[in-house]
């Protein structure tokens, strides 16, 4: 098992955010995150990447828990896809990229010419190699989230989290960067995917995880997850759910029935 | 695609370096008793010598300007620390008010010593005290979940500095006639009682907060990008952050300890130096140390030379030529700049 | 006493303060001109309740004999004059006197010397209706006149009168026996750091040249100017006159320009002795002209050391 997280809970002031949520992610896996807005994707993503430590139960990496790596060593193994890039200063494309070569460095740091390599495959993978001298503040914020994948290729993990990465993106975009992470797993690792895009996850995701009010609502392949009375009782809005070419679900929302949505538990 | 190599890191020391030197060379033949360049340098080359020019050179002007070049050099490297830190390219070792905290904390000694009986000597190690001080209290005051909010970190500073503030006033009105010049040149800042051992004192601190900074420049460039992202590529955030300030806040209290509240070294040499080499922390750790260094060595020198023989405070100088300077350049790269 | 130099001396005040003077010099003056001749008249009388905001007036009243007229003392006066500290009240220092406390003396007369801060003072007592009288003491002349003027208004004039009589024959003996002596050059150090010396055109410059020497730092253009160290190692002066107030001794504080020493004396002055424009001129002329002239035999009749 390459992460799990093990009945974990997590507070923030009062409130209690995530509550006895279990997920494992196997190698060669891409599990998909799905929620309405607040309900604890982004949090379950710091406790899995080791940004944020449980309240109660354990998070895993490897069997050994995240708490015991040195950081260093956590970001070779885990990286992190944020939903948005803000740099207070102008720095380029590219010295982006390369800071996620950080874990690999040691002191000052020159890049090797390995850093270099890995940085620039991955700008290519992206398509975005043209940019690598553009200033951060001049691109667009589907631009910044290819610079955010790239960096986190560049990382080399063995397990990718990404935070809604495609939602600035058109969809040729959106499209590579699904098959860049298909590509990732399919060498080994795994990856947790939050999105929104429910019938781009089920073609991504060997399986998805229904997350509402901070546990676990659903949970199963895409078939079994993504279905008309799930969605309105978890995710509240009312669609049709019906089987694309591929045999995989594809979810057709119904405009202008909200009033009979009733939110679920 | 552009990155940063031993070569291009050799080359902007070298220059930094250079223009350091050129300052240095301008500082030491620039004076108010017209000695001659020559009888200068001649004077500089014979140390052993004794007379007037040799105390000129060998005991006015070199002990300042290696003072001015510390100060200035701790300064900029304080402000570089306190923008990654805070991810604020207008942050400051003055908005946060550890310059105001050290600068009460020497006042003190200065008005309160005689009363509770230590020397104005004691006047440097209080404002250590006072800059370590502020710093704690800002970290104890603005953690939040045993992190720091940048935000907050802000707030608190500037709410210290109106406390810091009031209270060098209210010190300033009770003390007598002397001690209140004292006081003003403290607070507008000043070089003109340079002497060997303070160099020294600013000068150890200096290596120790830029060894520091040097070891953790690329830890200062992932802060850039946040704690999160920062603790997310593998940097021990916080016990960096915390080495981070302890020895930003020893070179400042070093720095104020000596020269008062010279202002505007630490915004507008790092700001400067973003524009020209960009904005890695490799490069501007160390280019900052340099030219912050010619800068205050520069303005020094128009300092004591402007007037004849009557003195100004070197930190109305920095805030004259800094000020619109800074003004200007923000102006200027407004179109193609970071809005932060 | 710590600092009692430049306590005595108003214009030691920071440069700020300074430059606040002498931008509003002139709008100052025609106020002030106006308001003596407003109060001419009611000065005519001799004043019974006086309160004095300056340590040199303070002196002069009490060195006349008319120490009992005062009612109220700033605080530098009030450690100048411990006896008198005990017996009238205290209010409020050279630049923050209060003025709640100097309206309950229900004075007749307030004695200021017109700083920059005073001034305003005085609009503020005028305003309420208590009669003020500014005595400039920047030059030596203006010490003699202060003292002439203060007789007068104590009803002390004999007094006043033999005073002045005593400065002047000082002074004359002190300019007569010049002429045989080479006259050295000085810097007055009035603080060491921030370096303050005695600049040209004030009473203590009028006494240096009385005394026999000509003052270095006339040429830095002010009263009381902040000089730099490198401007008084250049200027090399033949006798350097230290009258800092701390603790560090003379020797150990300038050795560390070596070349200050070896070109000429140093000399530490108590700055009590010289710096207050105060009824005591004769004493200051005769301790500075000591300090100037150690081989020189015009000493006569004058005290060997701290006569106050």
């Amino acid at each position: 098992m390459s992460l799990q997280l093990r009945n974990v809970a997590l507070r923030l002031g009062e409130q209690t955010v995530l509550r006895d949520v279990s997920l494992e992610l196997a190698p060669g896996e891409v599990v998909g995150l799905l929620g309405r807005n607040g309900a604890g994707k982004t949090s379950l993503l710091r406790l899995a990447s080791g940004t944020w430590l449980p309240d109660a139960g354990d998070v895993l990496f490897e069997g050994r828990a995240l708490s015991d790596f040195p950081r260093s060593l956590l970001a070779q193994k885990i990286a992190v896809v944020p939903q948005d890039l803000h740099v207070p200063f102008p720095f380029r494309v590219g010295e982006v990229v390369l800071m996620g070569r950080g874990p690999y460095q040691r002191w000052l740091g020159f890049e090797s010419s390995h850093d270099i390599e890995c940085a620039q495959r991955a700008l290519e993978r992206m398509g975005i190699l043209h940019l690598a001298d553009r200033r951060i503040p001049e691109l667009s914020g589907g631009e910044r989230q290819l610079v955010l994948i790239a960096r986190a290729l560049a990382q080399e993990p063995d397990c990718l989290l990404l935070d809604e990465p495609t939602a600035f993106l058109d969809l040729e975009h959106r499209i590579r960067v699904l098959e860049v992470v298909r590509e990732l797993v399919a060498s080994g690792a795994s990856a947790l995917l939050v999105s929104h895009d429910l019938s781009l996850a089920a073609r991504c995701c060997e399986r998805l995880l229904l997350l509402a009010d901070g546990r676990v609502a659903a949970e199963g392949a895409p078939g079994e997850v993504l279905r008309a009375d799930t969605l309105r009782r978890v995710l509240g809005f009312s669609a049709t759910v019906i089987e694309g070419p591929d045999g995989l679900p594809l979810v057709v929302p119904e405009l202008g029935r909200k009033d009979s949505v009733e939110r679920g538990a | 695609m552009k990155h940063l190599t031993a070569g291009r890191l050799g080359a902007v020391l070298l220059a930094s370096l250079g223009v350091l030197v050129v300052c240095l060379a301008i500082g030491l033949v620039t004076g108010p008793s017209g000695i001659s360049p020559g009888a200068a340098l001649d004077a500089l080359l014979h140390p052993a010598e004794s007379g007037a020019l040799a105390d000129i050179v060998w005991r006015i002007r070199v002990p300042r300007l290696l003072l001015a070049a510390g100060v200035g050099a701790s300064l900029a490297v304080a402000g570089v620390i306190f923008q990654a830190l805070l991810r604020n390219p207008l942050a400051d070792p003055f908005i946060l008010g550890v310059s105001g905290g050290a600068a009460l904390g020497g006042i003190s000694v200065l008005v309160l010593g005689t009363w509770i009986g230590v020397g104005a000597g004691a006047a440097p190690l209080a404002a250590f005290a006072g800059a370590i001080g502020t710093t704690l209290l800002l970290y104890g005051m603005a953690a939040v979940r045993g992190r720091v909010s940048a935000t907050q970190l802000l707030l608190t500073g500037v709410v210290f500095n109106a406390f810091a503030s009031a209270g060098i006033v209210f010190l300033a009105s009770i003390a007598g006639l002397a001690d209140g010049s004292r006081i003003f040149l403290w607070l507008i800042g000043n070089l003109s009682a340079a002497r060997t051992d303070m160099g020294i004192v600013v000068g150890v601190f200096l290596v120790v907060g830029l060894g520091v900074a040097l070891s953790l420049a690329r830890g200062l460039n992932l802060l850039a990008l946040g704690d999160e992202a920062a603790a997310q590529l593998g940097m021990a955030v916080e016990r960096q952050k915390k080495i981070l300030l302890l020895a930003t806040s020893l070179m400042v209290g070093a720095a104020v300890s000596v020269s008062g509240l010279v202002g505007f070294v630490g915004l507008i040499v790092p700001h400067l130096l973003r524009l020209v080499l960009g904005p890695d922390h490799r490069l501007l750790v160390p280019a900052s140390a340099l030219l912050g260094a010619a800068f205050l060595v520069l303005c020094d020198t128009l300092a004591r030379s402007l007037l004849g023989g009557r003195e100004l405070p070197v930190g109305a100088i920095t805030a004259l030529v800094g000020g619109p300077l800074f003004l200007v350049l923000l102006r200027r790269n407004s179109d193609r700049s970071f809005t932060a | 006493m710590p600092t009692s130099a430049c306590r005595n001396l108003f214009p030691a005040w920071p440069a700020v303060a300074r430059r606040r003077r002498d931008f509003a010099a002139w709008a100052i003056t025609l106020i002030s001109v106006v308001s003596f001749h407003a109060l001419e008249a009611r000065a005519e009388a001799s004043a019974e309740r006086v309160v004095s905001l300056a340590p040199s007036l303070t002196a002069i009243l009490v060195t006349l004999g008319a120490g009992d007229l005062l009612v109220g003392i700033d605080e530098v006066s009030a450690r100048q004059q411990p006896a008198l500290a005990q017996r009238v009240r205290v209010v409020g220092g050279l630049f923050n006197p209060s003025l709640e406390g100097v309206v309950a003396l229900e004075p007749d007369l307030v004695v200021f010397v017109p700083s920059a801060e005073q001034r305003n003072f005085q609009q503020r007592l005028s305003a309420v209706g208590i009669a003020t009288e500014a005595f400039s003491n920047l030059r030596f002349e203006d010490v003699l006149e202060n003292i002439e003027r203060l007789g007068r208004l104590a009803g002390r004039e004999p007094a006043a009168r033999e005073r002045i009589d005593a400065i002047r024959a000082v002074r004359a003996q002190l300019e007569a026996s010049n002429r045989a002596v080479e006259t050295p050059r000085v810097v007055m150090v009035l603080q060491r750091d921030p370096l303050f010396v005695v600049g040209g055109g004030s009473f203590i410059d009028d006494m240096i040249a009385i005394a026999g020497a000509r003052n270095l730092a006339a040429e830095l253009g002010d009263a009381y100017p902040r000089a730099s160290i490198e401007w008084l190692v250049a200027a090399a002066p033949e006798v350097l006159i230290d009258m800092d107030a701390s603790h560090e001794p003379a020797p150990a504080y300038w050795g560390r320009w070596p070349a200050l020493g070896a070109r000429g004396r140093i000399v530490h002055l108590d700055p009590s002795l010289v710096t207050l424009p105060g009824p005591h001129l004769d004493r200051a002329m005769q301790r500075l002209a000591a300090a100037l002239h150690p081989m020189a035999p015009f000493e006569r009749g004058a005290p060997p050391a701290g006569a106050r």
